[in-house]
């Protein structure tokens, strides 16, 4: 088997009929940038949650399927097991921090993971984001695209191959959000997987190198971003911004 | 030396709350209210003084009110000295906690507490995280339903209960996803 993230003919349904996905096929290699895009309710932040076994470990319902990470099947192995490997980023960053200390946020799963090197680990990590010095300050008291920082900044330094981002620039604004994918851009140009769940296809379009898009828990289409971006009829029908294209 | 420090404010308050329970002297406890009072008046708590007060004033109401009307037992004068004694405990122990809290960082606290389990010891950061939360939610949830006409929350509450109690359970269910996925495996 390759390694990366497969997708082998997944179905989830939430007990609540929440959300749900349907025949999930799907293949992402080590080393992408990919974007998931798709309207409100298509199954995009359910997607993710497969990825490190939050489902079905975590959230309960009826999933049909395997999900391998780099061949290992995600319902074999607890979520403790999947950490190190895959950081997770939610879309409000308010709900993720819940330290004292930015030093200890970042931390936490340093810890859990039992990692070494703390403080050379968060030194880094706040470099990278810019945040040099900000070790002892109240994460609850930082801007909105600094908390989004930190809570990069604390799967940096549990050197995660992949980063799966949920919508991570919902609440940020313009400039915060090109920042966020310059950063991205270089953590892959440096060989991490970057997943992000976007709903600016401008974004996708300029950064991503593929792009998954989602409607009503199906793929509707999937490829290299420029390909898939370039079927704007297809796009429109189901309610996607059409990118501002370049092609 | 952090945590020797951080342990010795915890102590030198549980050491001052149990002592003021035992001490009976009624002058000494009021002479100790009023010079607590001054020099919390005189710290940038100024505020949370005045606000801690408006707190304490209707609980020394109630206090003298159920003495008075419900301890027939013993005289008057017994009754007033002993509702007194209770109200003036309560002020002082309260002003000792606000003094606590401003001079002791919750991350100290936690510090302090360096003995008890991970677990636990996670459940108390927990707790410090949500309170503040509750408070910021609460006066947001406030404002959404002002603007949306309602005047008093006195009668009926359930404009403010029912979103707070949704936002906190979805923090606390986020909270959890993060922390799993961070590796937390307890």
């Amino acid at each position: 088997m390759k390694n990366g993230i497969i997708f082998d003919n997944v179905s989830f349904a939430h007990k609540n009929g929440l959300f749900q996905l349907e025949n999930i096929n799907l293949y992402i290699p080590r080393g992408i940038f990919c974007g998931i895009t798709g309207i409100n309710g298509s199954g995009k932040t359910t997607l993710t949650l497969l990825i490190n076994g939050l489902i079905p470990h975590q959230i309960r319902g009826t999933l049909k399927g395997n999900v391998y990470l780099d061949n290992v099947n995600t319902k074999e192995k607890p979520v403790s097991y999947f950490a190190k490997s895959v950081g997770m980023i939610f879309q409000n960053p308010d709900f993720m921090l819940f330290n004292l200390t930015v030093k200890e946020e970042i931390e936490f799963g340093l810890k859990n993971l039992k990692l070494n090197n703390h403080n050379l680990r968060i030194k880094e990590a706040l470099k990278i984001i810019n945040l040099s010095g900000y070790e002892n300050r109240d994460p609850q008291t930082l801007s909105f695209g600094q908390k989004q920082k930190i809570c990069l900044a604390a799967v940096l330094a549990q050197d995660s191959d992949y980063i799966v981002l949920d919508e991570p620039t919902a609440m940020l604004d313009y400039q915060s959000t090109v920042d966020l994918y310059k950063l991205l851009k270089s953590l892959n140009q440096q060989g991490k997987t970057i997943i992000v769940v976007e709903h600016d296809t401008d974004f996708l379009n300029e950064y991503t190198d593929q792009t998954i898009v989602l409607n009503q828990g199906r793929i509707a289409l999937k490829g290299k971003t420029k390909a898939v971006l370039s079927e704007t009829k297809k796009l429109e029908q189901i309610g996607i911004k059409i990118p501002r294209l370049e092609l | 030396m952090k945590i020797f420090f951080a342990s010795l404010k915890i102590i030198f308050l549980l050491v001052f709350t149990i002592a003021i329970l035992n001490i009976k002297k009624y002058l000494f406890l009021t002479g100790l209210l009023f010079i607590l009072f001054i020099f919390l008046w005189l710290t940038p708590s100024k505020k949370l003084v005045f606000r801690r007060l408006k707190i304490l004033l209707p609980i020394a109401l109630m206090i003298f009110v159920l003495q008075i009307f419900f301890n027939q037992s013993q005289s008057f004068i017994w009754r007033i000295e002993f509702a007194y004694s209770v109200f003036i405990r309560i002020a002082i122990v309260s002003l000792i906690v606000l003094f606590f809290m401003t001079v002791v960082s919750t991350s100290e606290i936690i510090i302090a507490f360096w003995f008890l389990p991970k677990n636990i010891k996670l459940l108390l950061t927990m707790t410090f995280y949500f309170i503040p939360i509750i408070f910021q939610e609460s006066e947001q949830i406030i404002l959404v339903q002002k603007s949306r006409g309602l005047k008093t929350f006195s009668w009926n509450i359930a404009p403010l209960i029912i979103p707070l109690l949704h936002r906190v359970f979805l923090r606390a269910e986020l909270l959890a996803l993060t922390i799993i996925s961070r590796g937390y495996n307890e």
